[in-house]
């Protein structure tokens, strides 16, 4: 492929799915009018969502979900030894994702409520780096469009790949929002990676951070904010839990 | 003529979800079909247990990428039953405008993107953008007027950002 007098190579791409709702993959038919721009840079080896054709000599695996089943994990295990790049893609494979609130019940307690009388195989919700060495996160869920051509044109044109260092507030400011703090919500713009152009915000929906922790995040500044403003702990529980994403960073 | 043969396909391709089909046939005459959906399972009816009523359609959407807006909008009808809530005209007037745009994407990719290379005769869509490409052209377009269509009334396409129990 020649642009701007340079060649470039394709990339030999793979998309995987494991436990999920599998929109992170429909995400790459979105944006439809880059879409066929889009494609001209990938050479899609295997994607069963879309194609029959399926090859097992890709460079570049997606991987979409988390893990919760033995079969996953042979099945991932199987695609790192094929990928030179083995990406998360999205917040199930990035954090664990809401699938991860299942973990707060035990195994036995899961089927019997929700598939009594059915043999249901399942186990802990891991995210992919729990089970594999991962290459590159996108995190995001699901994960933006935008964000994934700009990522493909760095990998195509072999130069870094980066993701916002910054939190969600910044491009929520600039969308020219009310601070969801002074409209009495608790919201986790200020500890979330941005680069989702702060899309729930300016729908006016409090930021849960599903793309995970931006960098050098001041959680105890946070927490303080929180407290100050008397807004429920409760609250402030569910939404850090409810991708997964700030594991470790606060003990209630 | 009498036939033996076993048919197992392991992850059928170009289906939104997992599936595997099992056909065996013996002496011409079929013994077993079975058609098996072997997604893991993710229990989202007790994941929602103890959460606040509000955050739940934000859940329950990650039940499925392609329909999010409706198991968003389920679960937003169950819990306004519960509480006697009457939602404002003009939110159920969104509500089934955003779910009229759902069904337009969902049914462009499933049809255009999907099926349309059992007629003609490719792998998948990706040879159809050379091949034929005014197909592919009328599909995207189709898919993304329905994905406007949710955009412009849920603020997103898939997840949306801004249904919620009670309107507004």
């Amino acid at each position: 492929m020649m642009h701007k007098g340079t060649t470039f190579e394709k990339l030999k791409i793979a998309s995987f799915d494991f436990t999920c709702c599998e929109g992170c993959q429909l995400q790459l038919a979105n944006r439809e009018s880059t879409l066929t721009d889009f494609l001209d840079l990938l050479d899609i080896r295997n994607f069963r969502e879309i194609s029959s054709e399926q090859h097992n000599d890709y460079d570049i695996a997606l991987i979409e979900g988390s893990i919760s089943r033995p079969d996953e994990v042979e099945r991932l295990q199987a695609i790192r030894r094929q990928a030179k790049t083995l990406v998360a893609f999205g917040t199930c494979a990035c954090f664990g994702g809401v699938n991860s609130l299942k973990n707060r019940f035990s195994l036995n307690e899961l089927a019997v409520e929700v598939y009594p009388g059915m043999e249901v195989e399942t186990g802990l919700v891991k995210k992919i780096s729990e089970v594999v060495k991962v290459d590159l996160s996108i995190p995001g869920c699901p994960v933006n469009k935008e964000e994934v051509e700009r990522i493909v044109v760095s990998l195509v044109t072999g130069s870094q790949v980066t993701l916002p260092k910054y939190p969600v507030c910044i491009e929520c400011k600039a969308q020219i929002n009310t601070c969801l703090f002074d409209l009495g919500e608790i919201c986790l713009g200020p500890i979330t990676r941005a680069g989702c152009n702060a899309v729930c915000t300016t729908g006016k929906t409090p930021c849960l951070g599903c793309r995970g922790p931006a960098e050098e995040i001041n959680m105890a500044a946070f927490l303080e904010l929180v407290k100050e403003r008397g807004l429920s702990e409760n609250d402030l529980r569910e939404k850090l839990a409810f991708y997964n994403a700030f594991e470790g960073l606060y003990q209630p | 003529m009498k036939h033996d043969f076993a048919l197992n396909i392991h992850h059928l391709p170009r289906v939104e979800g997992h599936a595997d089909i099992k056909i065996t046939v013996r002496n011409g005459k079929l013994v077993d079909a079975r058609w098996a959906i072997v997604e893991t399972p993710r229990f989202f009816e007790i994941m929602v247990k103890g959460m606040s009523a509000e955050r739940v359609p934000f859940l329950t959407s990650r039940i499925c990428g392609i329909c999010s807006i409706s198991h968003a909008l389920a679960s937003i009808r169950a819990i306004e039953r519960a509480m006697s809530i009457e939602p404002p005209a003009a939110a159920e007037k969104t509500r089934l405008l955003a779910m009229q745009g759902e069904t337009l994407q969902s049914h462009a990719l499933h049809l255009f993107f999907l099926v349309a290379p059992d007629f003609t005769g490719t792998g998948s869509v990706l040879p159809m953008i050379h091949s034929h490409p005014d197909l592919v052209r009328a599909g995207l377009q189709l898919k993304e007027l329905g994905n406007e269509i949710s955009s412009v009334t849920t603020g997103r396409c898939t997840h949306p950002v801004s249904l919620v129990v009670g309107g507004g």
